[in-house]
């Protein structure tokens, strides 16, 4: 299931993570939120899309 | 792929800044132009980025806390605002003060924006303090 998880800390401080993309939907997904929200600090790849990558490679 | 983002909130919509309000029991108070503080600064702390002395009572808008004679002030720098205020004790607020509202406009905002896409929210508070927001991107590509 895609969803997108935001988790707010105490200081205002976002963490958004996407979940259940393969490709690259998941940036476009996000990217009205986290324009919305103010300035991004970082974007990482999470473990889920790297299994995506290896398996897509191993199928190829 | 799913990707996970950190993102420094800045406050610059309105319509959120009022729902942050609302939420926390606040009052907005749109367009006053100076907001209550001790009204001398001791130099005891450092001035947010952005703020000087001599900028410090004067805002774009303020916010007034329940039982706080102090009130927080929101200053325009370019297309954000900074909250501003003084949490010397006697005034009611706490340096959390901001804090408290900078978490609850990053839960409206968030909101809000889902809303405009269609998309379900569910709102968790979590043992920590934090919140989480899960959104529903069923259909999306």
């Amino acid at each position: 299931m895609k969803s997108m998880e935001v988790i707010i800390d105490a200081e205002g401080g976002v963490s958004l993570q996407t979940k259940g993309f393969n490709g690259q939907g998941c940036k476009s997904a996000s990217e009205a939120l986290e324009k919305a929200l103010g300035v991004n600090l970082s974007d990482k790849a999470t473990a889920e899309a790297y299994s995506a990558a290896t398996t897509s490679k191993l199928v190829q | 792929m799913s990707h996970l983002v950190t993102i420094k909130t800045e406050i610059k919509d309105m319509v959120a800044v009022r729902a942050a309000c609302l939420r926390l029991g606040w009052a907005f108070m749109e367009g006053q132009k100076t907001y209550a503080w001790f009204g001398e600064s001791m130099g005891d702390y450092p001035l947010p980025d952005g703020i000087t002395v001599d900028d410090l009572g004067k805002c774009d808008h303020a916010i007034r806390v329940p039982n706080a004679r102090y009130e927080i002030g929101l200053v325009k720098r370019g297309q954000k605002f900074l909250p501003v205020w003084d949490f010397w004790c006697s005034g009611g607020l706490s340096e959390k003060t901001g804090n408290q509202f900078a978490q609850a406009y990053a839960v409206e905002r968030t909101k809000a924006e889902a809303r405009k896409q269609g998309r379900l929210v569910t709102e968790t508070a979590m043992p920590t303090g934090k919140i989480k927001l899960t959104i529903s991107l069923e259909g999306a590509a």
